[in-house]
């Protein structure tokens, strides 16, 4: 059985009294250590995809199995602490704590790991440092870069050694050279072992992926690997 | 401690409500004082009337004869009570609840040191008399006791007043004074005492002698009183009828006859005391309360902007693994650390005020303000209720956020 596994997937939205259908019916099976990217143009229920594969959300009907584990039937705690353990999220709009130097925001989810305060502070300067930031470790997002903000989160992600990766969009508001500096880190990261999902609608970034899954209003299109 | 739950950044977010947050810690700091400084002010000025009225005698009772309202054994009504000093010293006999009695003379009379004459109250009485009616001695002297009554010495207790219009000083013990022309020796001189009540005057200006050298000096046979007291957890109305019972007969009067004695019970006193303050507690307390309480509305609005303005942020944490229980612990144990800091202030400022009128002259009118122990633990729950009640629900709703809904905001 692959690490992530679902059958019959959907998700349904209630907007302004009306429902929408964000996915319907998808199945499909990443296994550990994959490099995939999700591929779709905007509102094809590619983000929503990806919130279900982390744990963020739970599915309408189907089913999800992460892991053998049945993701439907966790409640809010167990798929916290599932998240905590084994999924690192990157953002497009890089979700930083705005008040937070860069090391609070990388070491915040080892807090939630429980880990102690003098190895947070030593995990993050080494998790700054592999992300080459370790000079604005004291800096708040607002005094840093787009790119430089990103890799703060990306160092954030990898805070509790996940085994998933998910980036949505990692370089949709960064210029080419940070877009390109973040798809390298990510690239390393999948050399480590690490699964990676990437979330993107430019035909270039989900090049560079093992397997290309196209979604189109919900449903998965075409799943083409290599 | 709730510091171990706060996020690295509570700090800054506050900041960014300073306006909210100075105002909201004023009234937590206000709604303690007031709590606290009005309780510490009924407890000083309670304690102050209680001294006061303790000055005259704790929990006793002082009996003055009448004349009769019913006919009995054949006299008519409207005889005056002749109540003699066997009478008074055959009750605690005859009345098992009493702790002690003591009979009384009083007397107008003239006393004198060489040239220097003065009218006073003169007391006759037994020497349980400067136990029921709180007459210490200051240091060097002592109170009349039973070999001068049994002697009918010429001896006498002096109020500090009367004693230093005689004598310029209160070290007077062992110096001589004339009463109504007969020599008297003083063996000893009241503590100085505040005195709420009397009758016949006040104890800082009464001569107090032995009952016998009383009825040589001056001839009297019936009392103008006499005092007694209840033995602790006896009833002081059944220990009033029960004397009643008791006089009646060997001073001619129906026990049923009320007018006979005139009573003035000072328990009475003390329990409609202990009902009035009750009274002013609760009212100085609830206003106290309903201030903190303003307080804590204060706060569950602060908490609420609080979590309205880092809704985003609340789903970040959520989506790097913070359990809801966790935010709802952080948000509770920010609500907790201001209404602590709020607390402590509003405290602080109390204990400060009452220390101020502790040490100023306005002790004398007041009372001496405290900050009691039970005030203190009060203080301390109310502030832990305030704080949890108006952190709780900003904090679960902080809790209950969906977190792709909070990241999306």
């Amino acid at each position: 059985m692959k690490m992530i596994q679902m059958e019959g997937v959907s998700k349904d939205y209630q907007v302004g009294g009306a429902a929408v259908h964000a996915l319907s019916e998808v199945g499909l099976a990443i296994g550990a250590g994959e490099s995939v990217a999700l591929l779709g143009p905007s509102g094809s229920g590619k983000s929503t995809l990806m919130h279900l594969i982390g744990c963020l959300d739970t599915p309408s009907r189907g089913r999800y199995r992460f892991e053998g584990r049945e993701v439907g039937r966790l409640d809010v705690n167990a798929l916290a602490a599932l998240r905590c353990a084994t999924f690192g999220f990157v953002f497009q709009r890089f979700h930083l704590m705005p008040r937070a130097t860069a090391w609070e925001n990388v070491a915040m989810p080892m807090r939630f790991a429980g880990v102690a305060p003098a190895e947070r502070l030593r995990r993050a300067a080494a998790l700054l440092e592999r992300v080459g930031l370790a000079d604005r470790a004291e800096h708040r997002p607002s005094e840093l870069s787009g790119g430089q903000q990103q890799r703060v989160a990306i160092a954030r992600a990898l805070a509790n050694q996940p085994r998933v990766i998910l980036a949505d969009e990692p370089t949709g508001n960064l210029d080419s050279v940070s877009g390109a500096e973040v798809v390298a880190l990510l690239g390393e990261l999948h050399g480590e072992g690490r699964t990676i999902v990437t979330v993107t609608h430019d035909e270039a970034i989900a090049a560079r992926a093992q397997r290309v899954i196209r979604l189109l209003d919900g449903r998965v299109v075409a799943d083409d690997s290599g | 401690m709730p510091a171990a739950f706060l996020p690295p950044d509570w700090q800054r977010a506050l900041r960014a409500q300073r306006g909210r947050a100075v105002s909201t810690l004023l009234g937590l700091v206000w709604g303690t004082f007031g709590i606290v400084a009005m309780l510490a002010f009924g407890t000083g000025l309670r304690e102050k009337l209680e001294r006061e009225s303790d000055a005259l005698g704790r929990g006793i009772v002082i009996a003055f004869p009448q004349r009769t309202s019913i006919s009995y054994r054949g006299y008519p009504a409207g005889r005056p009570v002749p109540l003699r000093l066997e009478d008074v010293r055959a009750l605690p006999a005859q009345v098992p609840g009493l702790e002690a009695a003591s009979p009384e003379f009083i007397r107008w009379e003239s006393v004198a040191v060489g040239d220097r004459l003065l009218r006073t109250n003169v007391s006759g009485v037994d020497p349980s008399f400067g136990l029921l009616r709180s007459m210490p001695p200051q240091p060097g002297g002592r109170f009349l006791n039973r070999p001068d009554l049994d002697g009918a010495r010429r001896v006498a207790f002096l109020g500090e007043r009367i004693c230093q219009a005689l004598f310029d000083t209160q070290d007077a013990v062992g110096r001589a004074f004339t009463l109504n022309g007969a020599p008297f020796l003083v063996v000893g001189v009241q503590r100085p005492k505040k005195q709420m009540g009397d009758y016949g005057g006040l104890d800082d200006m009464r001569v107090t002698i032995p009952a016998s050298s009383f009825q040589q000096v001056f001839g009297d046979r019936l009392l103008e009183d006499f005092v007694f007291r209840a033995r602790d957890g006896a009833d002081t109305a059944q220990v009033i009828s029960a004397v009643y019972a008791a006089l009646g007969p060997r001073a001619g009067f129906d026990p049923r006859d009320r007018q006979a004695l005139n009573i003035w019970d000072t328990t009475e006193g003390q329990k409609i005391r202990t009902y009035a303050f009750l009274a002013m507690d609760l009212l100085l307390g609830s206003a106290g309360a309903f201030t903190l309480l303003v307080g804590a509305i204060g706060l569950g609005n602060l908490m609420f902007v609080l979590v309205q303005q880092r809704r985003r942020e609340i789903g970040i944490q959520m989506a790097v693994g913070a359990r809801p229980s966790w935010i709802l612990r952080e948000y509770l144990a920010q609500a907790l650390v201001l209404v602590l800091a709020g607390g402590a202030l509003g405290f602080l400022l109390a204990w400060g005020v009452t220390e101020a009128v502790a040490a100023s002259p306005l002790v004398e009118s007041v009372g001496r303000p405290r900050v009691s122990l039970p005030i203190g633990a009060l203080t301390v729950l109310l502030l832990a209720g305030a704080g949890t009640a108006a952190g709780y629900f900003p904090a679960r709703r902080a809790a209950r956020l969906d977190p792709v809904e909070a990241l999306a905001s």
